[in-house]
C-alpha cells in the first residue's frame, strides 16, 4: 500500500476533525451549552470503528491535547477521555459492526456518557462541580446526533473508497 | 498528566499552545460577523436616521454631565489635596473584542483577540460599559482567556458603594448571580445596593461597579445572611471589553 494512496483517508479524517473542532467552539448560549454534543469525540469514534487496525492511541492522545489546549481543559483531560473511550470502541468494533444504526447510537450513548464522567471528574478535582445527573446531557446529544454524523460520514468515505478494516 | 491541575509547570507551554486555538476561534466567529455586516449593510435610511438622533440626544445628556464632571473631579483633587491623600490616577485601557467563548459548560470564560505582544497580562482586570466583568487567566501571544466573575472558581472583593461594608463576591456558575460570603446577620446590606470593587485583593482597581444587590435572605438560625447580587456587566451579550492597564501594575 502506498503512501499516495492512503492520502485522501488522511485528508478525509484531518478535514472530519477539523470540522468536529468548529463545531465543538462555536458559540452558543450559556444554557443551552450542555446539550452540545462532543463533536470531537464522536468523529474519533467514528474512525476508530472504521478504521480500528490503523488506529494509534498516541495520535489519539495528541489529538486530545490538542483539545484540551483548543478549550482550555486541564492538560491531560480530553486526552484521557478519549483514550479511555477509543480503547472501549477498540475493545467492541467487531459486535459493534453488526449492529442497527439505533443500536450503535446507543452504544454510543454508553461511550460518551463513561467520558462525560471521566471528564466531570476531572473538572471536580479543579472545584468545578456538577449537580446531578446533568452531565449525562452531552451524552444524549451525542447519542441523537450520532445516526446523521455516522451516515453523513459513511457517504463521504464510501464516495473517496475508504473500505472498513476488518 | 492531570497534574496540571494542581501545578504550573505546564502552564507556559499551555499559553503558548494555545495560540493555534486562535484561528479556529475566529472562523467559529465567522457566522456571527456576516450576520452583523448583514444587519449594518442592508438597514434603512429612516431607521439610521432614528439610530442618529437618539445617538445625538444620548450624546447631549453625557455632555452635560461632562460640564459638572470637570468641576466636580479639580474640586475633587483640592479636597484630596487637604487631606494629603494621594492623587486618583486615570487608568490606561486597551479594548479587546471578543472572538469566543468557551464550550465548557461549566466554566465561564471568554477568548479576546488581544494577546501578551499587546500589553496584556495575567491577572489583568477585563471592564465592559457597564461594570467589571472578569480578569485574564492566560495571556498568549496573540490571545487571552478571561474568566468571569460569575465563574464558580472566582471571587473578588468589593464594597458596598452607600456605606462601605466590605464583603468578598464570589460566582455561582449561574451567569447572572454572585454570592456575597460570609456577611453576618446583623450587617447593613439591602435588597438594591451597589457593589463596587474595593481595590482590597490588589488585582482588581477600586471604585468600578460591581453589582447590584437583588435578594437578601437573614435566617435568624444560619450564622450569615445569604445575599445575592446581579452583575453590571453584560456577561452573556458583551462584544468589545476593556482591558485595564492600573497605573500601579505598570509600574511594577
Amino acid at each position: 500500500m502506498m503512501v499516495r494512496d492512503r492520502l485522501p483517508t488522511y485528508a478525509l479524517i484531518a478535514l472530519s476533525v477539523l470540522i468536529a473542532f468548529l463545531l465543538d467552539i462555536y458559540p452558543l448560549a450559556f444554557e443551552h451549552r450542555l446539550l452540545r454534543p462532543q463533536f470531537v469525540l464522536l468523529v474519533a469514534i467514528y474512525w476508530v470503528f472504521v478504521l480500528p487496525q490503523s488506529t494509534s492511541i498516541t495520535l489519539l492522545f495528541g489529538l486530545g491535547v490538542l483539545q484540551d489546549v483548543v478549550v482550555g481543559a486541564a492538560l491531560g483531560q480530553h486526552a484521557l477521555v478519549l483514550i479511555v473511550v477509543s480503547y472501549l470502541c477498540l475493545r467492541s468494533c467487531r459486535r459493534v459492526r453488526h449492529f442497527a444504526r439505533w443500536q450503535e447510537a446507543l452504544w454510543v450513548l454508553c461511550l460518551v456518557a463513561v467520558g462525560q464522567a471521566i471528564s466531570f471528574w476531572v473538572q471536580s478535582l479543579a472545584g468545578r462541580e456538577m449537580s446531578g445527573a446533568q452531565f449525562l446531557f452531552p451524552a444524549i446529544a451525542s447519542a441523537s446526533v450520532w445516526p446523521l454524523l455516522s451516515l453523513t460520514l459513511d457517504l463521504v468515505r464510501r464516495g473517496y473508497r475508504i473500505a472498513r478494516q476488518i | 498528566m492531570l497534574l496540571s491541575l494542581f501545578t504550573d509547570v505546564l502552564d507556559k507551554p499551555r499559553s503558548q499552545l494555545a495560540d493555534f486555538a486562535k484561528p479556529l476561534y475566529q472562523v467559529a466567529d465567522w457566522p456571527r460577523r456576516i450576520n452583523e455586516w448583514r444587519q449594518q449593510t442592508f438597514v434603512s435610511h429612516g431607521d439610521l436616521l432614528q439610530e442618529n438622533q437618539r445617538l445625538q440626544t444620548e450624546l447631549l445628556i453625557h455632555q452635560r454631565k461632562l460640564q459638572q464632571l470637570a468641576s466636580l473631579s479639580a474640586e475633587n483633587v483640592r479636597l484630596r489635596q487637604l487631606l494629603n491623600a494621594t492623587e486618583l490616577l486615570e487608568d490606561d485601557v486597551l479594548v479587546a473584542e471578543l472572538i469566543g467563548v468557551s464550550p465548557n459548560p461549566l466554566s465561564h470564560t471568554l477568548i479576546l483577540n488581544r494577546g501578551a505582544h499587546d500589553g496584556v497580562f495575567t491577572g489583568q482586570p477585563v471592564l465592559d460599559a457597564k461594570g467589571l466583568l472578569g480578569q485574564v487567566t492566560e495571556a498568549s501571544p496573540n490571545s487571552a482567556r478571561v474568566l468571569l466573575l460569575t465563574d464558580p472558581s472566582h471571587a473578588l472583593p468589593v464594597q458596598v458603594n452607600r456605606n462601605g461594608v466590605r464583603s468578598i463576591a464570589e460566582g455561582t456558575g449561574d451567569l447572572g448571580v454572585l454570592r456575597l460570603r460570609h456577611v453576618s446577620n446583623t450587617t447593613d446590606i439591602q435588597e438594591g445596593d451597589l457593589l463596587v470593587s474595593s481595590g482590597l485583593g490588589q488585582r482588581f482597581p477600586a471604585g468600578y461597579p460591581v453589582a447590584i444587590v437583588n435578594r437578601v435572605n437573614r435566617d435568624p438560625g444560619q450564622p450569615f445572611a445569604d445575599i445575592y447580587a446581579k452583575p453590571m456587566a453584560q456577561m452573556d451579550r458583551a462584544r468589545n471589553v476593556l482591558l485595564v492597564f492600573d497605573s500601579a501594575q505598570t509600574e511594577r
